[in-house]
């Protein structure tokens, strides 16, 4: 089968050269592509295998657990009841009152440590003598044990003992005042890092904007207001969306001051006493699957409606 | 200290031979920390003769604290509690998930021996033997004899009492517990039982709360409004009862036992005028008042299920009963203690607290009874805003809930 190659023949064939050297080029490009991608993957591989076994495994463990009657107590007894475990949740005057007690403590405390937190990363930003001392000092809440911490708040609160205590008053055992000084204790705690996150940002204002508009005349409340604040806008909803999240899954202090008595616990108070106290496995569970829906709806409203974008992201990333 | 066994026998599992002593060990948990509880291991580690070591360990000094450590170990199947300390409301529940030993044959005739029965009966469940009794409380009435001549033997009497003294300007408040916590819920138990009543069924399948609980409720909310207790009586637990009496604002008060010995050394001038009854009733008949106390069970994963046996045996005979009674104010659970001289001296209610105790009775029994006290401490709180009726009806249906593993924990 020899062939003659006629002029158009030839025609192809050269253009089918030419096809060819591209399609060549592309396979090797793609070829050095597939292969870095699958050298990529190998690399990422331990990582993601780690991350299957002691993330996703639990949560999927957990949502399976909260689909059925399970109690360590009567460990034969288990079995598939859908999502009734979800309906004696959400049926129950105890979750919502744990819930709402959670949202109160998480808004208001997250609306203090931002304003609280950004006078003192302003003063952190703005200290020209002793920097290194005042960012330190105030750090120390920070780098404080919670639990230690709570102790202290506890003692400093106990009737008849507590240095803080008015004569003859229990706070810690009013809801009103238990629920103030849980937040209390949060913003105590959590300002320095709200601070230190807001500082990032404002180290990204470049001094020449805040001299020119103090040059055509505006006010320390105008350039802040009109200039630093819009300019390190991805940092407080960063900063305020990381507290949020904290904030909600809030237990420690609770559990420390109070113990959940006189309604003030948190979802992860009622959580814990099913889960732990109770061995209630299905209950529990199925609380945990929604505190864990509830903060992915919170950071998902964050990011698509306020813009939040997560560190590191590019522009694009942002909406 | 050096494990001889595993160095011979290469093969041995290292756990054998873990930290502290040698030899088969006894991890005792719970009660450990008493006063002079010291001296009574050292006794029984002396009676083991080598054959097995008794070890104290600490637990959480609040019972939710130590109940919640035995069920999360328990659970995973711990084998390293071998005796537990348990209060007599775990019963139910430990037996019920298979966590704690039968008692059967010579062990249960031994653990029974000269045992009083209301104790015995909270170490049982569904008609079998858990524990080994080995302290019990039992409430009294604690009353000041300057102002009140001859105590009370109805509730009625008492507020009638304490209303005359108080129109009269004299210390007149009737102390009890009434927190939101375990101790309210032994109060509430005190009356409904008064009444003839029960929370559950005997064995726990249904809620049981009637109008002899209605009429307990009443008699619950009655004392609280009539004007003669303490403002803060919604917070009052046993320290807060405790210093009502001691500062002299009460005339009555309804505490445990180890009130006549707190308070030889916080007031010694009231010892005197301190006397002692027994509990109100509502019809002037024998009380019957809620059991304290502490049984001692064998984990269902302990490896020396008879050494354990034998060393909870040792712990709570009738010499340790006594020493533990004379040091730390534990009330014996064994009925011959209370003959001896020696207890005699330090109880002079030593009778009184007999026949209290003979007459007691136990708290719901139920495996679901962490969620029950919860439920009721928190539905009937505060005191004077209960609404007997309307109360009774969420108590039942809470309950009810509670027992078919619906109901979720606060």
């Amino acid at each position: 089968m020899t062939a003659t190659p006629t002029p158009a023949v030839a025609e192809a064939a050269e253009e089918r050269i030419d096809d060819g050297t591209t399609e060549i080029a592309r396979q090797r490009y793609t070829e050095a592509k597939r292969a870095e991608r699958k050298l990529g993957l190998t690399l990422v591989a331990p990582a993601v295998i780690v991350m299957l076994a002691v993330t996703a495994y639990p949560i999927l463990y957990a949502i399976w657990l909260s689909l059925n009657q399970a109690d360590l107590r009567k460990p034969d007894a288990n079995k598939f009841i859908w999502f009734d475990n979800y309906i004696t949740v959400l049926s129950s005057p105890i979750w919502w009152t744990a819930f709402g007690v959670t949202m109160l403590i998480t808004v208001v405390s997250a609306f203090f440590e931002l304003v609280l937190g950004m006078l003192l990363a302003i003063v952190m930003h703005r200290t020209l003598v002793g920097r290194g001392l005042v960012r330190t000092s105030a750090l120390l809440p920070y780098a404080i044990v919670t639990v230690v911490a709570a102790f202290s708040w506890r003692f400093a609160w106990t009737a008849d003992l507590g240095y803080l205590t008015p004569e003859g008053s229990a706070p810690l055992t009013k809801f009103g005042s238990s629920v103030a000084i849980i937040i209390l204790a949060e913003i105590w705690k959590t300002v320095p890092f709200m601070a230190l996150l807001l500082m990032a940002g404002l180290a990204l204002v470049p001094e020449d904007l805040l001299k020119a508009a103090s040059m055509d005349g505006a006010s320390a409340w105008k350039r802040f207001w009109l200039v630093t604040v819009p300019l390190i806008k991805p940092a407080i909803l960063v900063a305020l969306l990381f507290r949020t999240l904290d904030a909600f899954r809030i237990f420690d202090n609770i559990f420390v001051l109070t113990s959940g008595a006189n309604k003030t616990s948190s979802v992860s108070m009622v959580t814990y006493s099913n889960l732990i106290r109770g061995l209630n496995l299905g209950i529990g569970s199925a609380m945990s699957v929604l505190i864990f829906i509830t903060t992915g709806i919170i950071a998902f409203l964050f990011i698509k409606l306020f813009g939040a974008a997560a560190p590191g992201a590019d522009a694009e990333g942002r909406r | 200290m050096i494990c001889l066994g595993s160095l011979m026998a290469l093969m041995a599992p290292m756990a054998a031979c873990s930290s502290g002593p040698g030899g088969t060990v006894v991890n005792l948990y719970g009660g450990a920390s008493g006063e002079g509880f010291d001296k009574i291991l050292a006794d029984c580690n002396r009676a083991a003769g080598g054959r097995y070591t008794i070890v104290g360990n600490l637990l959480p000094s609040d019972a939710d604290g130590q109940r919640d450590q035995f069920v999360r170990r328990l659970a995973a199947h711990d084998s390293g509690m071998d005796l537990l300390g348990m209060d007599v409301t775990w019963t139910a529940e430990f037996a019920e998930a298979g966590w704690i030993r039968e008692l059967t044959g010579d062990q249960k005739t031994q653990a029974t021996k000269d045992t009083l029965q209301p104790p015995i009966d909270t170490a049982t469940w569904k008609d079998k033997l858990y524990g080994i009794p080995r302290t019990t409380n039992v409430q009294l009435l604690w009353y000041r004899k300057s102002l009140v001549p001859n105590p009370p033997k109805t509730f009625d009497e008492m507020i009638s009492m304490a209303q005359q003294l108080k129109s009269q300007g004299k210390p007149s408040e009737i102390g009890l517990t009434a927190a939101q916590y375990e101790g309210y819920v032994v109060n509430i138990n005190n009356l409904v039982t008064a009444y003839g009543g029960t929370l559950v069924n005997e064995n726990s399948t249904a809620p049981t709360v009637d109008d002899k609980t209605v009429q307990a409720l009443q008699m619950m909310q009655r004392l609280a409004t009539s004007g003669v207790t303490s403002k803060s009586l919604s917070n009052a637990q046993e320290p807060e009862v405790f210093a009502d009496l001691q500062a002299g604002r009460s005339a009555f008060s309804l505490n445990w036992p180890y009130v006549l010995s707190a308070m030889r050394s916080a007031n010694p001038d009231m010892v005197n005028d301190l006397g002692f009854a027994p509990f109100p009733t509502v019809d002037g008949g024998t009380p019957r008042t809620t059991l304290g106390g502490m049984n001692y069970a064998i984990s269902k994963y302990s490896k020396h299920p008879a050494e354990t046996f034998e060393a909870a045996m040792c712990l709570r005979n009738e010499k340790n009963a006594l020493s533990a009674a004379l040091d730390a104010g534990d009330i014996p659970a064994l009925a011959t203690v209370y003959q001896l001289p020696e207890f005699q001296k330090a109880y002079p209610m030593a009778d009184l607290l007999l026949t209290g105790v003979k007459n007691a009775v136990p708290r719901p029994q139920s495996p679901v009874y962490q969620n029950i006290s919860t439920i009721v401490s928190t539905t009937l709180s505060p005191p004077s805003k209960i609404n007997p009726k309307r109360s009774a009806d969420k108590l039942r249906s809470s309950i009810q809930a509670a027992i078919d593993g619906k109901g979720i924990l606060p």
